[in-house]
């Protein structure tokens, strides 16, 4: 169920009729829907630049629960080119409903949208004007995405904004409110990325944007949507079987010039499909080479699985992954490796299914091990497919947004965390036959990310995982997903105005906000494993103290006064280190009167000072020595009081004694001199 | 002879008794008395004067001979005037036994005594009083201290708990 993203009830709406500012350079009006212009789960509205009040732009405003793709904005900056629609601004924006949302705006297309439904029967193009405005300017975008690196992601024939009779070119529709795939029919999906699930789709290739040109094309020419009426999964299972090209042109009779061209961009084998530079030569009279058949390989004899025949290993390792026991036995017993070299005459194919089988064996005791066995035999099978296990059909670079959209929407992560840490991606990596160099880097970050998603620490596990595979998305914690916090400088400012809401948790500390900085801000591990024990609350609140104060000290802003009283109650346990209570009580009502200031620095001098905690423990030792003598001496004097005949033995007889003696002395003298006196 | 008490009193010094000053006491008087035989008047009017520290030694409770020595050197001091008056007249019998005939000697030397007494009975308890009091004044004094020493410490002060536990409020 996807969660709403939480709101601030402290935010100010702005008036109805008002503008709320992006930036300092564009005014989007809440109030003025475009909804000619929304896409799905994305809304427009009308905007303009502040400086230029006859500018007529639409800005698109993330509200759903899904992130964009704003780490291509300044690529899509670079494009200016009439079919593609022009990047004017960017950034975050709070919007009335007190959330900040992500907010892309754009010059408003010329022509309404070309068509609101794939469903649409249209009178066919002639090809002149599929030629003209259609193929040339959108070989031309192409071109652009191709130089800027950028894959479009949701070319279709509803994402085009043209009117018949216009002169102006068709313009290819926004594509970075949504994550890549989203959004776009498996009609104008590559097979392999057809069979994937939408938001696991990841970003793709330039060639994938050719195809779904290639698919436009053919619609236009069509008139209509060949596949009406059927779901994803049939029109994936027509192109497996027949090829791109046959399974949507079908027996219509192409014009030579839209042959070639097809022909060139349905090809189901992205080796042999065009690019925008073969595209480019194509335009300028070269005609080019390309495969006459894409059907996949046909078997000599079926194999009969779950009820079907199958003579094409593609549409069997498509069913294989939907019946997981069945499959599990027919690899089990053989049957499936006897198909692939006898019927099938593929000895390169058997070997593979043959490393899958003994690659799971060689793990040892493994979790789901039908699941595994299962997801690396359709691997094997059919290397460009995407992984299959446990109900998902993902490419490795789609588990990236997979693993956002299963935050977001409180989905089950932990079939996803079984593929990076049972190391599916890098088995996936090792049956590419085609591209394995290209691919290194992505086998390289997810054996990292196996060793990350195994710890539970703070700074670790799935969340890390999420911000490693995705640079661009804010900090998705519960707390801050209403205020869309991108960078490592917005995060405090962030947490203060947590702080006064009721969005505030316990602690301004959770596992995402902690994943985030250390993706973001490569701070070390080590410095969230206090955090990750509940138990030792004192060291946790002054790890967080240290983490908060080094960041205020960096990024601002000066005083944090709400964010310090947050941490308020977290870090006067600590001063339970001090022994003294007088110093305990001094420092208590220093750190409260320090947390009003809000300089997060200052408390945590006063909190945390080695010097004085060394030297309250050296005098609470001596007091403690100093109350055992002061006892001792206690003890011994009630002692003698309980005894007073030895003190009159041992302290008064022998004064007695003494007295005596001087008083003898001085009667002897007495005596001695008298007679002296006498004598003389 | 001599060698025969000087034998006796090795035995007796090397003895140890409940009455060991008293014995030492006598040891030394007859030290005393055996070594100046040409002392032999004043030993004798010694010896007779001092009786009251004979009775003190042999029939009086002093654990530590303190009490003794008190009413000894008074005792003692009591005598030497008639020693001297003794050998100013001549070291004879009739002069000794005259002077021993008289009343005034015997005051003198038996109050001497008695004065050692008065001083033994009255001090010592006078004096564990004043001590008492003193310790009484010194230990409210202490408790004083002990307070303090909680007000500024906490409880904690007076226990013997690991520092780490009273760190963490255990």
């Amino acid at each position: 169920m996807p969660q709403p993203a939480l709101k601030l009830k402290d935010s100010k709406p702005g008036a109805a009729g008002s503008s709320v500012l992006l930036g300092t350079r564009t005014e989007i009006f809440p109030s003025s829907p475009l909804p000619d212009f929304a896409n799905p789960n994305v809304p427009a509205f009308m905007a303009r630049l502040k400086d230029d009040a006859a500018s007529d732009l639409v800005a698109y405003v993330c509200t759903g629960a899904l992130p964009g793709r704003f780490d291509i904005v300044n690529g899509m900056r670079n494009i200016d080119h009439p079919a593609v629609l022009r990047l004017v601004d960017s950034g975050v924006v709070s919007w009335p409903d007190g959330v900040r949302y992500g907010t892309l705006v754009y010059r408003r297309p010329l022509a309404p949208r070309f068509m609101r439904s794939l469903d649409e029967t249209r009178a066919p193009l002639n090809e002149d004007t599929i030629n003209r405005y259609f193929v040339t300017p959108m070989i031309g975008a192409l071109t652009e995405f191709l130089r800027t690196g950028i894959v479009h992601g949701a070319i279709r024939t509803t994402n085009i904004f043209w009117q018949a009779g216009s002169t102006a070119s068709p313009q290819l529709g926004e594509c970075l409110t949504l994550p890549p795939g989203i959004g776009q029919p498996a009609l104008f999906e590559t097979i392999e990325r057809g069979m994937t699930m939408p938001s696991g789709r990841g970003p793709g290739h330039h060639t994938d944007d050719c195809y779904a040109f290639g698919v436009m094309i053919a619609l236009l020419v069509l008139g209509h949507n060949p596949f009406k009426g059927l779901d994803d999964h049939a029109v994936v299972q027509a192109k497996m079987e027949r090829g791109s090209f046959n399974a949507i042109i079908g027996h219509h009779r192409l014009s030579p010039t839209h042959s070639e061209l097809l022909r060139g961009l349905l090809t189901d084998d992205p080796r042999q499909r065009w690019t925008a530079a073969d595209l480019d030569q194509w335009l300028g009279g070269r005609r080019l080479t390309h495969k006459s058949s894409d059907a996949d390989r046909r078997a000599s004899r079926h194999i009969e699985f779950a009820g079907h025949e199958y003579w094409q290993v593609r549409s069997l390792a498509n069913a294989l992954a939907n019946h997981v026991p069945e499959a599990a036995r027919l690899i089990g017993n053989g049957t499936l490796d006897k198909w692939l070299r006898r019927s099938l005459g593929d000895e390169d194919k058997a070997d593979d299914l043959a490393d899958a089988v003994a690659s799971i064996k060689e793990g040892g005791k493994i979790g789901n091990y039908e699941d595994q066995l299962v997801a690396r035999a359709c691997i094997a099978l059919d290397p460009r497919a995407p992984i299959r296990y446990r109900g998902l059909s993902i490419m490795p670079a789609g588990v990236a947004g997979l693993l956002v959209e299963a935050i977001v929407t409180g989905g089950n992560v932990q079939n996803l965390l079984d593929i990076i840490d049972s190391q599916l991606v890098i088995f996936w990596v090792d049956m590419q036959k085609e591209m394995k160099t290209e691919l290194v880097p992505l086998a390289q970050q997810f054996e990292r990310l196996a060793g990350m998603v195994e710890k539970t620490s703070y700074g670790n596990g799935v969340e890390r995982a999420t911000y490693e595979l995705n640079p661009a998305i804010p900090c998705l914690s519960p707390m801050l997903r209403a205020l869309y916090v991108t960078s490592v400088r917005g995060l405090l400012p962030a947490l203060e105005r947590v702080a006064t809401s009721s969005a505030r948790a316990r602690d301004p500390m959770d596992r995402h906000i902690a994943a985030f900085l250390v993706v973001r801000d490569r701070k070390s591990e080590l410095l969230f494993d206090a955090m990750s024990s509940p138990d030792n609350a004192p060291r946790r609140a002054l790890a967080m103290l240290t983490l908060y104060a080094d960041m205020q000290n960096r990024h601002g802003p000066e005083s944090l006064p709400g964010l310090a009283q947050w941490l308020l109650p977290l870090i006067e346990p600590s001063l339970k280190r001090y022994f003294g209570k007088s110093l305990r009580e001094g420092l208590q009502k220093q750190i409260r009167d320090t947390a009003e200031r809000g300089n997060l620095g200052a408390l945590q001098q006063i909190v945390d000072n080695p010097q004085r905690l060394q030297r309250d423990e050296q005098e609470f030792i001596a007091a403690r020595l100093l109350y055992l003598s002061i006892l001792k001496e206690i003890n011994a004097l009630e002692g003698k009081m309980a005894n007073r005949d030895s003190v009159v033995d041992s302290v008064g007889a022998p004064l007695a004694a003494s007295i005596s003696g001087f008083i003898a002395l001085a009667a002897v003298m007495f005596a001695i001199g008298r007679a002296v006196w006498t004598s003389f | 002879m001599a060698e025969n008490k000087k034998d006796t009193q090795t035995k007796k010094a090397g003895a140890p008794g409940k009455k060991g000053g008293g014995k030492a006491w006598i040891i030394i008087l007859m030290t005393v008395f055996g070594a100046s035989a040409w002392f032999i008047l004043p030993s004798l009017m010694l010896l007779v004067g001092m009786l009251p520290t004979v009775v003190e030694m042999f029939f009086g409770n002093d654990r530590n001979g303190s009490k003794t020595t008190a009413i000894a050197v008074l005792n003692a001091a009591g005598i030497v005037p008639f020693v001297i008056e003794l050998w100013e007249k001549g070291q004879t019998m009739p002069n000794a036994l005259a002077i021993l005939n008289e009343s005034t000697t015997w005051l003198v030397m038996l109050g001497a005594a008695g004065v050692g007494w008065l001083i033994v009975f009255a001090i010592p308890p006078a004096i564990a009083s004043l001590t008492l009091a003193n310790a009484e004044d010194r230990i409210a004094l202490l408790k004083q201290n002990l307070e303090v020493l909680k007000n500024t410490w906490g409880p904690e002060v007076a226990t013997t708990k690991p520092l780490e536990k009273v760190a963490r409020g255990e």
